[in-house]
């Protein structure tokens, strides 16, 4: 609760020179995007394209089926919102989540968990079960933290060819005047990982923008420890975010109007839905002694 | 003054109180209006009732045939912003009142006043409840952080749709506005013919439209400006009203009323119709769509996927 209150963290003046830059750097990028088409960037996109744009459009061609943890986390974030506003969970954790997403004709995590087998749907249970004391444990927040869940947010660039959108799992507080106050919290089924700090930094961007000053602290929440780990907003956080945002949508727009998209081996190949055409990728997969080929119909029949 | 706001709020007062026109569209410019829109509709009077609001308005600008108006339900995105606003009544009305205890409020308000949202809430689950709860405790802390509300001027909060009905009570087409505030932007007093309405979240310009004319012939006159504002992305909008504006929604709202139920419409395919509810039946659109490049957020990718 001293986190959420950011006790002994000062709260810096309402500095609105960031965002005029943050603005002017990502619309350059953006400036070539091409006429009749709506790029659309998310923070999982931007990870995709950063890592290899070969993948990022071959994810956007086959996303392929749910798995459990994806499917995990969207019924977590459904019980975490519930919590954070003031519900109080029953027994059926996974029946509350699929039926408050029921309530807002939210059918998404409704089809994957229905698409899941029994053995999955007894992971997913397993995981939203093993996170489940850490989203009620979430403490009630005062009328003053103004809380959002699911929070929409949305950046527009070169006249709306470039979209950047996010929803934030948590939004608290609000700039003053003087004062930065707003703090973003991404909640996260999964275990640490590197780019979790990527992904604060994207929602310390979009708040920049659209609040036209930076935020107090952004960070997450890890349901499976109950670890909150907020950073607070700092110029180079900032530019760091922006640059690499920057980057990734310079290349998007490449990929928008017609550039072959590049290939770059990386640790993730084995997992590409791109890895049995893409010659980079199986050697790299095969370097690092993870590639399996992807048995085929096909295949079957010459066995 | 301006540096007692954050910077997205002052855009939100400037828009609703600066640069505004000093007169707003006369009384019998409406009066002219209304009678423009009773001679459009006579030709197509007598079907079913029909309720014209900016959604359907803003698709038949699109395209004709697209106009498939839908019966109401209640989800709880829809629930929070009727419960948010009167949660935002409470909570300018009464100090330190919080969110929360706010739309606890409005929710055991809504339910005792037995009307559909109230008969919708009665009859939820616990789950379901707690999805509209969420929903409207963070649609009001949105509101709340996106206007600087009791620095605007005198601000009356909507309560619900705003529904004008040009052949009276019983007759068979409505209007359907929804600004969520009227807003005397001079602090005066509310029968000030001044006006300025805001509306939370994006929308097109013919809904905008609406919600002025609907107003205009609610009240007769015309407000002055119509501002949007985008929590989400902090962009703010005003369009200020003019006769122009009000006489091209009239005619856009003879054109809606005309089209429901009708069949062989003209079809104007375009990127509406990857959202279109006639998608699965319309060959124009079905055409158009498979002569489209594949792309998926904007980016060509391999054919198996669809585009969107």
């Amino acid at each position: 609760m001293d986190m959420l209150r950011a006790t002994g963290v000062e709260r810096p003046a309402a500095d609105r020179g960031p965002a005029g830059r943050i603005r002017a750097r990502l619309e350059a990028a953006a400036a070539g995007a091409p006429e009749g088409v709506t790029l659309r960037v998310t923070k999982a996109r931007l990870h995709q394209v950063l890592l290899c744009p070969a993948h990022l459009v071959a994810s956007l061609g086959s996303p392929g089926p749910p798995s459990p943890e994806k499917v995990a986390g969207q019924l977590l974030d459904r019980l975490f919102g519930l919590v954070a506003t003031g519900s109080r969970l029953g027994g059926d954790p996974v029946g509350e989540a699929l039926g408050a997403a029921m309530a807002d004709h939210e059918l998404g995590p409704v089809i994957d968990w229905e698409s899941l087998s029994c053995e999955d749907q007894a992971e997913v249970r397993a995981i939203v079960e093993a996170c489940l004391p850490a989203v009620v444990a979430w403490p009630a927040l005062a009328g003053s933290a103004l809380v959002r869940v699911q929070e929409p947010m949305r950046v527009e660039l070169a006249g709306g060819r470039v979209v950047l959108s996010g929803r934030a799992d948590l939004v608290t507080g609000r700039p003053s005047a003087e004062l930065v106050g707003a703090r973003l919290i991404d909640v996260k089924s999964g275990r640490r990982r590197q780019e979790d700090l990527a992904d604060a930094g994207w929602y310390a961007i979009l708040e920049t923008l659209r609040h036209r000053v930076p935020p107090l602290q952004v960070g997450a929440y890890y349901l499976r420890d109950g670890v909150l780990v907020l950073e607070v907003v700092t110029a180079g956080l900032l530019d760091q975010a922006s640059e690499r945002i920057a980057g990734g949508i310079r290349c998007m727009v490449g990929l928008a109007g017609g550039t072959a998209a590049a290939t770059n081996p990386n640790p993730l190949c084995p997992w590409c839905p791109a890895i049995d055409s893409c010659e980079p990728g199986q050697r790299s997969a095969w370097e690092r002694g993870a590639y399996i080929h992807r048995m085929t119909l096909e295949d079957d029949d010459e066995l | 003054m301006s540096s007692e706001l954050a910077a997205h709020q002052e855009a939100v007062r400037a828009a609703v109180r600066d640069g505004l026109l000093s007169t707003p569209v006369s009384g019998a410019s409406v009066v002219a209006l209304r009678a423009r829109l009773v001679d459009g509709l006579g030709p197509v009077i007598g079907r079913s009732e029909v309720i014209v609001d900016g959604f359907g308005l803003s698709r038949v600008a699109k395209c004709l045939a697209s106009h498939v108006p839908e019966p109401f339900y209640w989800t709880a995105s829809r629930a929070a912003r009727s419960l948010g606003l009167r949660a935002l009544r409470a909570m300018t009305t009464a100090a330190r009142l919080g969110v929360a205890d706010a739309v606890g409020v409005a929710v055991d308000d809504a339910i005792g006043e037995d009307r559909s949202l109230g008969r919708w809430l009665a009859g939820q689950d616990g789950p379901s409840r707690g999805a509209t709860v969420a929903a409207a405790v963070s649609w009001s802390s949105r509101a709340w952080v996106a206007v600087p509300w009791n620095q605007v001027g005198t601000v009356d909060l909507a309560t619900g749709a705003a529904m004008a009905r040009p052949f009276g009570r019983s007759g068979w087409i409505a209007l359907k506005g929804r600004p969520d505030a009227v807003i005397q932007p001079s602090g005066g007093r509310r029968d000030d013919p001044r006006q300025v309405l805001l509306r939370l979240g994006g929308s097109s310009l013919v809904a905008l439209g609406l919600d002025a004319l609907v107003f205009a012939l609610l009240r007769g006159v015309a407000p002055l400006r119509v501002v949007t504002v985008q929590p989400s992305s902090g962009v703010v909008g005003a369009l200020d009203v003019n006769r122009e504006l009000l006489q091209d929604t009239v005619d856009w709202v003879v054109v809606a009323a005309g089209s429901v139920g009708e069949s062989g419409l003209a079809e104007s395919p375009g990127r509406h119709c990857w959202y279109c509810q006639r998608r699965g039946e319309c060959a124009t659109g079905g055409s158009w769509m498979r002569d489209q490049p594949h792309r998926v957020g904007g980016i060509p990718v391999p054919v198996a996927a669809g585009p969107r």
